[in-house]
């Protein structure tokens, strides 16, 4: 598979802080590559590295497989679509007009602007001053701002930042299908529950390093799921093994492995618990992310 | 280049930039011309040792160093702070326009736009001093001079401007240091030329082509070396902070 970003050992240091730390990304093509982190971890940090907007300390940047220079840089910025930080759009103007500014700077024709404004349903709204769009307006207007060029890579710090669940499946709904498109997307949020169901990919940052980059699946595998026991006498249960918690259908424990699941079972087997079924807890990708990132660390 | 001053005049949309520049042109024109309509003046008007013309210059030169720091802070202002509230920095560093390119842009922009105000302002006052009904013949060489170098340090200042407000996102300090920059300009007329070419906005009284002399109005030459020495300062100066905006971490 082709990687559309790469990164090695990528290094950002604001004085002595340490902001992002020897990142090696990659991002494959065509998928929908999930960035995630708590607040300060330094996505935006690693996104403006990525488009040339702040200088790396260390490192190097593939993008499309070319190094990023200044030259290539002015070269392959037109073929990528962003959204850093806040969305961009002038408040004193209506959306359209906004488009128009972000046209003219890039040479687009009409019929690309008017395509970027109904994909993101702005249509009917383009005429109204950008100053009193709803923020969702104007994350959509930001999205169709990056979206007009008609990119190979879309990169878009967290757009669905403030927006209710219906605006946040709304742009989910439309990342997944600008991938099914061929466009690779990176975006970043620091909510795993605003990612999770539309990254396919995703890389996981805390304090500035990778701690985990790879798909949903691996990411599942990585971390083992709570067993259930279930039992009518947990009290009974508590006596022969540790760090158990009683749940409603009996006890609940973590970070058993398989070896000694089966250890387990024939141990309370053998002192007559009566067992009734042995399962793994549904796991969520929101307790595999606090596995990783350690609890508290999330805003 | 041309494509970046073209997106300023879009930018320009609604920031009611034009409306602001016509009524200043015209209060300028017409503060300056004032003393032309009252009473007392009016013996002096056909009168060629009075020099009317040179006094009409001269009060014309006082209004504009007055008006002219805090119009140009505040067109200037408003272009820049557009960027910051809408983010506009980064999105026209996405499309390869750095801050400096966008700086210039502006400069440029403005400066196509005071260049007929400018002209227009001075063409009123003459207009003026005609209709009170100044017969002696006009001068044109001061005037036209005058004329062109308060359109220089007009623009000179828009970049001080620029960048101060591209500089500091609290657009009060870049109004502030034009209101400030209104009261030295006045400030310098008053003081000997050689302190004012000292003080940025003792320009706009450095540039003067009429002056005091014991009680009467006469034309005077101004310092052309250290007003072109000044520009000279300004366009490098200009061209190094705004280079400095592009390395600045956002
Ligand atoms: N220009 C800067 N100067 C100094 N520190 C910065 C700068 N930009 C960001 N930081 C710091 O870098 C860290 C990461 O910031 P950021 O990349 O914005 O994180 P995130 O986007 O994940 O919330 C934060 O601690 C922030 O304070
Ligand atoms: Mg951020």
């Amino acid at each position: 598979m082709n990687n559309v970003i790469a990164t090695m050992d990528l290094t950002k240091r604001f004085k002595e802080h340490t902001v992002v730390d020897g990142l090696d990304l990659l991002v494959p093509q065509g998928t929908v590559y999930g960035f995630l982190g708590p607040n300060g971890s330094g996505k935006s940090t690693t996104m403006k590295m990525l488009l040339g907007l702040t200088r790396p300390t260390k490192g190097e940047i593939e993008l499309f497989g070319r190094p990023l220079t200044p030259v290539s840089r002015a070269e392959i910025l037109p073929s990528i679509g962003s959204m850093i930080e806040e969305p961009p759009g002038y408040g004193h103007l209506t959306g359209a007009e906004n488009m128009r500014i972000v046209g003219d700077m890039l040479g687009l024709v009409d019929r690309q602007i008017e395509r970027a404004l109904a994909t993101v349903r702005l249509t009917e709204h383009k005429d109204k001053l950008v100053r009193n769009y709803s923020l969702g307006m104007k994350q959509r207007l930001g999205i169709a701002m990056a979206l007009a060029r008609d990119p190979s890579l879309l990169v878009l710090d967290e757009p669905t930042n403030g927006l209710d669940p219906a605006g946040i499946e709304e742009i989910r709904t439309l990342l997944i299908e600008l991938a099914g498109q061929g466009i690779t997307v990176m975006v970043s949020s620091h909510l795993l529950d605003e990612i999770d169901k539309m990254a396919s990919v995703l890389g996981i940052l805390a304090n500035g390093r990778m701690i985990f980059q790879g798909t949903r699946e691996r990411l599942f595998n990585q971390s083992i799921p709570d067993l259930i026991i279930e039992t009518s006498a947990p009290d009974v249960a508590l006596g022969h093994v540790e760090g158990a918690t009683v749940v409603p259908e009996g006890i609940r424990l973590s970070g058993i492995e398989r070896d000694a699941a089966a250890h387990l079972v024939k141990r309370l087997a053998t002192a007559d618990v009566p067992i009734y079924g042995v399962r793994r807890a549904q796991q969520s990708l929101e307790d595999v992310f606090m596995d990783l990132t350690g609890r508290g660390g999330l805003l | 280049m041309t494509r970046g001053v073209l997106l300023e005049f879009r930018k320009m949309h609604r920031l009611r930039t034009l409306p602001l520049l016509i009524v200043l042109v015209v209060a300028v024109a017409a503060l300056s011309s004032a003393s032309l309509f009252s009473r007392g003046a009016h013996a002096t008007l056909n009168d060629s040792s009075a020099r009317p013309w040179a006094a009409l210059l001269l009060s014309y030169t006082m209004i504009a160093a007055m008006t002219s720091p805090i119009l140009t802070a505040v067109l200037a202002s408003r272009q820049t702070d557009i960027e910051h509230s809408g983010a506009g920095w980064t999105l026209s560093a996405t499309a390869g326009h750095s801050p400096s390119r966008l700086c210039w842009a502006k400069l440029a922009a403005l400066a196509l736009l005071l260049l007929p105000a400018t002209g227009v302002q001075s063409l009123l006052v003459l207009g003026a001093g005609t209709l009170a009904g100044i017969t002696v013949r006009v001068d044109p060489a001061p005037w036209a001079l005058y004329t062109a170098l308060l359109y220089l340090v007009n623009v000179a200042f828009c970049a001080l401007y620029i960048w101060l407000a591209a500089r500091v996102e609290n657009q009060l300090i870049s109004v502030g240091v034009g209101m400030l920059g209104a009261f030295l300009a006045v400030f310098a007329l008053l003081i000997p030329s050689e302190l004012s070419r000292l003080i940025p906005w003792g320009y706009y009284a450095v540039i003067s082509h009429a002056g005091q002399n014991g009680g009467e109005v006469t034309y005077v030459s101004p310092p052309y070396g250290w007003i072109l020495g000044f520009f000279v300062l300004v366009g490098s100066a200009f061209t190094l902070a705004t280079r400095h905006l592009d390395r600045a971490e956002r």
